[in-house]
């Protein structure tokens, strides 16, 4: 690999007080590859989200994206500059309709680009990005709740709605927070092939943590296994499934025998 | 029933209702701005003081309703407005009455950017709320210990303005007069604040005030938008103090604490914060039940607090949202028939 990877970090180390959650992680993920970080509930996955989105700060290390330097760059520049992410539960204005939730972060996409869509002066949104919202909204099968409020619909649709606020930003990486945590396995499915179907379509990098391996194995290229703060595996998914360390800290032999 | 379009911000319903609202809100304003035909001077006085507690009232509420910032220490911006167009006026500073305006509501604003820039990155919430009512009540000893001020006389025998405008003079100095002023003044605030409650602006703070870790991760700069609500508000507050004193013709201490500040948050609570006009109908409820019970004294106090109780623990949304509430079950049961 010459090429610049897409999504890097480097010696990524977080700690919550004295406690170090994150210990020297490394990894580099390449345009339109998608990686899946796996590991036991505990091992710093989501702080190591958090690291990377800029929720949270490091305490030593770097982040880059796109061959530049974000480690001390605000989480809203980080979305602007590509980085879409979706969170461990859902999370979507409950306040607002889903076409609203789109609405709200279609203007912001193109304030952060400096276009503007329609007069400054207008109160309701310009039809160009109604029209955008609810496409996005039946791209995800969705559509007929485009005038329901987020905070009355379901888990999983909440799920779908959060995907689309990430996608409606036109992110060249998606960062998701367990994915299909808590769906039914007929829901997760679906949303696996949406996550197929948006890859294919727009050519966007993926990095995911999952608890499912079924999703993971139809999704991921290539997977990192995560324990106590520290990667102790990574590489593409037959080589992780069949590492034994990963047996032993994850998967179970169970887990083994099923997929092998 | 067709499609129901996307409305965001008012609520969608049946044409009658569309038309419903502003036909009323023209006859209103038209009628407020006859008023000194039709009442006494005493309540023409109320519904002055009314109309500038609304303005107040809406400044706080984009705050906490819109934007979920709370401010329990309102008062100070609108002391701000209030004392600096008094000073402006009795020491005659040689300023159109326009420019003083423009000058009180520029100096709420640049406060309110001073305290956010300092505050808001690391205070939102009750920290926010106290450091607040602190700064309004070291306000209020500052003032109290200027001369130039009044100290704690307040600054009295305030003078109404005459508005130069070279071709023709807009003489403001009998209270009627003022009065019309005021009306037209209160409406194109209250048009600016709608504006940027429904623009894409607007948008923005509800999104910061609904979930502002999602905001952030939709692209919006959260501290910001935070301060953009923070300066309209702060702008908003004094510009309905600076409202005031012309109309009160003395500025006093008594709107320079904590107890101050509490009105635009029952005002808003009561009328709804949820909605663009709660906080409207909140003070003029609110002056109503004080008109009507001012010659039994202690009574207002105990009727606003016990419908103060029934609201927050029945009708959180307060009487705009109760009304909403209503609607819905009628307009439902005449679907059916």
């Amino acid at each position: 690999m010459t090429a610049t990877p897409l999504l890097e970090a480097r010696d990524l180390c977080v700690s919550y007080g004295a406690f170090d959650v994150i210990k020297s992680v490394s990894f580099s993920v390449p345009e339109q590859e998608a990686m899946a970080i796996i590991g036991p509930n505990g091992a710093g996955k989501t702080t190591l989200f958090k690291a990377l989105t800029g929720e949270i700060s490091c305490k030593s290390g770097t982040v880059a994206f796109r061959g530049s330097d974000v480690t001390g760059m605000p989480a809203h520049k980080r979305t602007a500059v590509g980085m879409g992410r979706t969170f461990q539960v859902s999370r979507v204005f409950l306040d607002m309709t889903a076409t609203e939730n789109l609405i709200v972060a279609l203007e912001s996409r193109h304030r952060n680009k400096r276009e503007r869509v329609g007069g400054w002066w207008r109160t309701s949104p310009a039809d160009q990005l109604r029209n955008e919202a609810e496409d996005l909204l039946d791209q995800l099968n969705i559509g007929y709740l485009r005038n329901e409020v987020a905070a009355t619909i379901s888990h999983g649709d909440k799920k779908r709605l959060e995907l689309a606020l990430a996608l409606a930003l036109e992110p060249t990486i998606l960062m998701l927070d367990e994915p299909t945590a808590g769906m039914a396995p007929a829901d997760r499915m679906q949303i696996v092939e949406m996550i197929l179907d948006i890859r294919k379509q727009k050519g966007v990098a993926v990095v995911m943590t999952e608890h499912d391996m079924d999703v993971i194995f139809a999704i991921a290229d290539s997977v990192m296994v995560m324990n106590y703060g520290e990667v102790i595996a990574s590489g593409t998914v037959d080589e992780v499934r069949n590492s034994p360390t990963v047996r032993k800290v994850y998967l179970g032999e169970d887990m083994y025998n099923a997929a092998g | 029933m067709g499609q129901r379009t996307l409305n965001i911000g008012a609520t969608t319903g049946t044409p009658i209702t569309v038309w419903l609202g502003p036909v009323a809100l023209t006859i209103l304003v038209v009628l407020l701005y006859f008023a000194p035909h039709l009442v006494n001077p005493g309540i023409l006085f109320v519904v002055g003081m009314t109309l500038i507690q609304s303005v107040f009232a809406l400044s706080w509420n984009l705050l906490f309703g819109y934007t979920g910032l709370p401010s329990f220490g309102h008062a100070g911006f609108y002391a701000i407005g209030a004392y600096f167009t008094g000073a402006a006026l009795r020491y005659d500073f040689q300023l159109h009455f326009l420019v003083t305006l423009v000058i009180a509501g520029l100096l709420g604003a640049l406060v309110a950017l001073a305290i956010g820039v300092v505050a808001l990155k690391r205070l939102t919430g009750i920290f926010l709320a106290v450091l607040t009512v602190a700064l309004t009540e070291a306000l209020g000893k500052i003032i109290g210990f200027s001369p130039a001020l009044g100290e704690q006389d307040g600054l009295g025998n305030i003078p109404r303005p005459i508005m130069d405008f070279g071709l023709f003079t807009v003489d403001l100095t009998h209270g009627d007069d003022y009065y019309r002023f005021l009306v037209v003044a209160v409406v194109a605030i209250v048009a600016g604040l709608w504006w940027v409650v429904h623009s894409r602006l607007g948008r923005a703070f509800r999104a910061v005030r609904d979930d502002a870790d999602r905001a952030r991760f939709v692209g919006i700069d959260v501290l910001r938008y935070r301060v953009y609500s923070f300066m309209i508000s702060g702008g908003t507050a004094a510009l309905a103090g600076a409202l005031s004193a012309p109309l009160t013709r003395i500025v006093t201490l008594d709107q320079v604490n904590w107890l101050a500040s509490t009105q635009p948050i029952l005002n808003s609570l009561l009328g709804g914060f949820t909605s663009f006009w709660g906080p409207i109908v909140g003070s003029v409820a609110f002056s109503t039940i004080n008109y009507w019970t001012r010659s039994f004294p202690g009574l207002s106090e105990m009727m606003v607090g016990g419908i103060l109780v029934v609201v927050i623990l029945v009708a959180p949304t307060g009487i705009v949202g109760m009304l909403g509430k209503l609607r819905d079950r009628f307009t439902k049961k005449g679907d059916k028939a």
